[in-house]
């Protein structure tokens, strides 16, 4: 009961429209100029200090961008974006290259104090017990921070920004970079290609288990800018790591654009598990400002026995557009996928995922929990397919989604594609609401209907709630409580 | 990949779309305006638009651009001869006491009329009666679909049937292609079933298998207040044939509808169903088996849409397929904001006979109302191993075995055909499928 408990109490202590990060860091930043051509393209890559392989990596990307369409299948409804009205590179002015943390602007570091993310090492060990995250903290377009390196690079794990990756393993991000998520995969990856900034890169080498956490913060500051994250994870033979990512962007009322690409490698025995608390700010009540959303997040089970797990928590960002999806490539690899998806507000989810199995005895597991409230939509969309060869063959599908208030809409889309006959594929979805007799029960028992629902929504999403770290767990279950704010009665 | 490409006309669009200002003008003797207006509205769509493609997410799965690859002529060399020829071929199920709407290569044939069936025949009257006139007038939420626009196009029959609350029982449309050489069919049929009448529909559609004919049917179905349908569908077209078939609903309120499809002709064929709930607590049933098996490629595609509260729809769909054929399941619950208290289950469930064997399914959930309960499954696997095992000990060979357990999959979806008569007819043409079997 603690944890409803609290889940109440926070419930109570903010206010409707209350988006706690919705603060702007005031600090001086370096743009690049509006808009977006071939010389902002290299403007970036020359300030990232990029070799010319990756410059020009860069700008096939955006001759490519150049032919391709916005794709418009998704159940999201959004003006018309202006690419050229944005700022694609923006970093607070005092960074000039990675530092030690001693020379980190305070104002930045006073911000991710703000946000509950302490980047000081000796913070981390007195005030956590037990639990050690090593962080990578990324404002804007570039990264200010990344915590715990030295005592990682003692297990050979390598956890840097990816623009230093670029410079000190360059055969790794060579090898791996777009070989997941090619260059002209969509629009937005492609967009991405062209100006990605910052993001992590994570090399855990053969048979080392990560011996911490791993997280990225991502923190849009800087008005009419977009961010364009790079993640590239790879697990190589036998490896094991956990990673997490939050985000959380200031209110504006304007709608800012995040357009990231995640991929992941997993080898032979490998396991990456990769859990999201997306919490962008989604707006206010009418459905002004807010971020958009458009990620493309893909694992490679490339190895056999390998497996890739996706936990997610949705809450924020006026415009989800996010499937974040395995191949299942290697023979008796295995995929996960779990969401929690929560709109309110106006807010627009079209989210789901992609398992393709492609090897022999591959298996995935999709649970996904919708909860839309207010005048929101949310869509899940996903596909499972099974290739001529990919004999024994598993998947279970659970879609449940759960209406609260009457001016909200719940779908699922999902496309079930056999081509083998011994692969053997599940699905299962249902829509309802909350059932007046839980409601009943509950608040015969005392519970207020908000209470009530706190208590029932926290049941509903639980068996995903269970896949998340368990720092993560408890930030979650508030996260939610506070997302449903205001629409029940 | 989103890149940008312009669509290029293929020849067989290219072909439909110059052999329509000829035809319009030979077929203007009969339909009157509303006709006219309905065939510039859909040939408009088709220039607009072109063959329904992989690129219209409805028709993702079944790309009729590269699908069909020449368009064959409209069928216009009607004579009593012919209607002669077809009418003595043998009937695809005995119905006892039906009143039979013979439509041949299109063209409807009066052939057993009844007391209580008004039927208007398209093709006889420059100008249409009013109930007619105003029954084709009618806007429908799915005129913008390839295959209604091409049927409005190029309509070259159908019907309008009224049918009474005293109607005979069971009325039969027989759809019967002959011909020796390639040609295309566009009926439409109008049906409106008047309040409290109680029918049973028989639709059959059976053609020739040496000549690769196309057929495009459109047929609507009104069903008043009270009204309780039960509808069978037959697909034994032809085994080179093209067979679209599109089934507009509207359903009033505490009327009842059940329908059993089974689907085993054709080449290519695809079966809509576009459901209209307007009233309340009307009750929707909607099953069906599909075989397929060489290189059939069998699609079914509905959308039951919840207009009005405390509905019930009910969809149960299961497909055989074998060899290297491809099933199609596509079907979408929509609930609209005042249908509160909708109860909606979509079940889809196939069994995969051969590794060339490809399914696809997509059943979607599209709700705006919060106090409602849908759900939808689907399952795609092999037969299973334990049962078959069980057949075996007790002494049963393979094809056999594979056989019993077949027939008791599709057994559970015809099951839902009231009529008895009427079940072992269609349960004998499941076993007749499952006997020409070949099993390596």
């Amino acid at each position: 009961m603690a944890a409803v408990l609290e889940t109440l109490e926070t419930v109570k202590s903010v206010d409707v429209d209350a988006y706690k990060y919705g603060f702007v860091t005031d600090i001086e930043s370096d743009r690049a100029p509006k808009g977006l051509n071939e010389d902002i393209v290299r403007f970036i890559s020359a300030k990232k200090n990029e070799p010319s392989w990756l410059t020009e990596w860069r700008l096939d990307a955006y001759r490519r961008w150049l032919t391709m369409e916005e794709p418009t299948w998704a159940r999201v409804d959004y003006p018309k974006i202006d690419y050229q009205d944005l700022y694609y590179y923006a970093a607070p002015k005092s960074m000039s290259g990675p530092k030690s943390l001693d020379e980190v602007d305070p104002e930045l570091l006073r911000t991710y104090e703000k946000l509950g993310i302490p980047l000081r090492e000796r913070e981390v060990l007195a005030g956590v017990q037990g639990a050690r995250v090593a962080v990578d903290a990324v404002f804007d377009s570039v990264s200010v921070a990344t915590t715990f390196r030295e005592e990682l690079a003692k297990s050979g794990v390598i956890f840097c920004p990816i623009s230093e990756a670029v410079h000190s393993h360059p055969d790794l991000v060579k090898k791996y970079l777009g070989s997941v998520v090619p260059v002209t995969d969509n629009y937005f990856a492609s967009l991405n290609s062209a100006v990605f900034s910052d993001g992590s890169f994570v090399y855990i080498p053969p048979g080392v288990r990560c011996p911490m956490e791993l997280s990225t913060y991502f923190r849009i500051n800087e008005q009419n800018t977009g961010q364009f994250e790079r993640t590239l994870i790879i697990a190589d033979k036998g490896s094991y790591v956990s990673y997490l990512e939050g985000c959380t962007a200031p209110k504006r009322d304007e709608n800012q654009l995040h357009a990231a690409v995640v991929e992941l490698i997993a080898h032979d025995d490998a396991e990456i598990k990769y859990s999201t608390v997306q919490n962008w700010y989604p707006g206010d009540s009418e459905g002004r400002g807010g971020i958009y959303n458009f990620v493309t997040k893909r694992g490679d089970c490339r190895g056999a026995n390998s497996k890739i797990s996706w936990t997610q928590v949705e809450t924020g960002s006026a415009i989800t557009w996010k499937y974040p999806s395995c191949i299942l490539r290697g023979d008796n690899s295995r995929g996960e996928f779990y969401s929690i998806a929560i709109s309110n507000g106006r807010q627009q989810v079209d989210s789901g995922t992609k398992m393709l199995h492609l090897g022999k005895n591959t298996t995935s597991r999709i649970i996904s929990k919708g909860i839309s409230a207010g005048r929101s939509s949310n869509t899940y969309r996903g596909q499972v397919f099974a290739h001529r060869k990919a004999s024994g063959a598993r998947n279970f599908t659970n879609c449940d989604s759960l209406l609260i208030g009457n001016a909200c809409g719940a779908h699922t889309v999902p496309y079930v594609e056999s081509r083998n006959s011994s692969a053997q594929f599940e699905h299962e979805a249902t829509t309802s609401k909350i059932s007046e007799d839980q409601l009943f029960y509950c608040m015969q028992r005392g519970l207020s209907a908000e209470e009530a629902t706190a208590l029932i929504v926290n049941g509903f999403v639980r068996d995903v709630l269970q896949q998340l770290p368990m720092e993560f767990a408890v930030e979650a279950q508030k996260l939610i409580a506070v997302s449903l704010e205001g629409s029940v009665g | 990949m989103a890149l940008r490409a312009q669509p290029v006309k293929t020849p067989a669009e290219e072909a439909i779309a110059a052999s329509f200002p000829a035809f319009a003008a030979r077929q203007a003797r009969w339909g009157g305006a509303e006709v006219a207006k309905a065939r510039e509205d859909g040939i408009a769509r088709f220039r607009a638009n072109g063959l329904p493609n992989r690129r219209i997410e409805e028709w993702h799965y079944t790309d009729l651009r590269s699908m069909l690859r020449e368009a064959a002529a409209p069928f216009e060399a009607f004579s009593d001869d012919l209607a002669r020829k077809a009418a003595a071929g043998a009937a695809p199920i005995a119905l006892e006491g039906a009143a039979r709407l013979l439509f041949v290569n299109g063209r409807y044939v009066a052939d057993k009329p009844a007391a209580g069936l008004e039927v208007v025949d398209l093709t006889t009257a420059p100008s249409l009666p009013p109930v007619a006139a105003q029954a084709l007038a009618r806007d429908t939420a799915y005129a913008g679909n390839g295959a209604v626009a091409l049927n409005r196009a190029f309509t070259n029959g159908g019907a309008i049937v009224h049918i009474a609350a005293g109607a005979p029982h069971v009325i039969h449309l027989d759809f019967r292609e002959i011909g020796s050489e390639a040609f295309s069919t566009f009926p439409h049929v109008i049906v409106d079933v008047a309040e409290q009448a109680q029918v049973l529909i028989v639709e059959s559609h059976r053609g020739s298998d040496d000549i690769a004919y196309q057929t495009n049917a459109l047929i609507e179905l009104k069903l008043a207040a009270q009204a309780r349908v039960s509808y069978v569908r037959l697909n034994e077209a032809g085994a080179k044939s093209i067979s679209l078939a599109t089934l507009g609903l509207d359903i009033a309120d505490h009327a009842t509808f059940n329908l059993f499809s089974l689907n085993t002709g054709a080449a290519l064929s695809r079966h809509q169903i576009f459901l209209h709930s307007d009233g309340e607590q009307s009750s929707i049933d909607l099953a069906g088996v599909t075989l397929a098996r060489g290189k059939q490629h069998a699609d079914t595609t509905l959308v039951v849409e919840h207009k009005a509260p405390r509905c019930k729809s009910r969809e149960f769909y299961r497909y055989i397929v074998d060899e290297s054929a491809t099933g199609v399941f596509q079907g979408k619950i929509v609930v609209a904001p005042d249908a509160q208290k909708t109860d909606g289950a979509m079940k889809s469930q196939t069994i995969l006979l051969s590794d060339e064997a490809a399914m696809n399914n997509k059943p979607e959930l599209e709700i705006f109302a919060d106090d409602v309960l849908c759900g939808h499954g689907a399952t795609c696997g092999s037969l299973d191993d334990d049962q078959l095992f069980y057949a075996y000990s007790r002494g049963l060979p393979p094809a056999q075995a594979q056989a019993l357990l077949l027939e008791a999959f599709a057994g559970e979806a015809l099951e839902r055909v009231a009529d008895e008569g009427l079940r072992e007819q269609l349960r004998d043409k499941v076993c007749a499928w499952l006997a020409q079997r070949v099993i390596q």
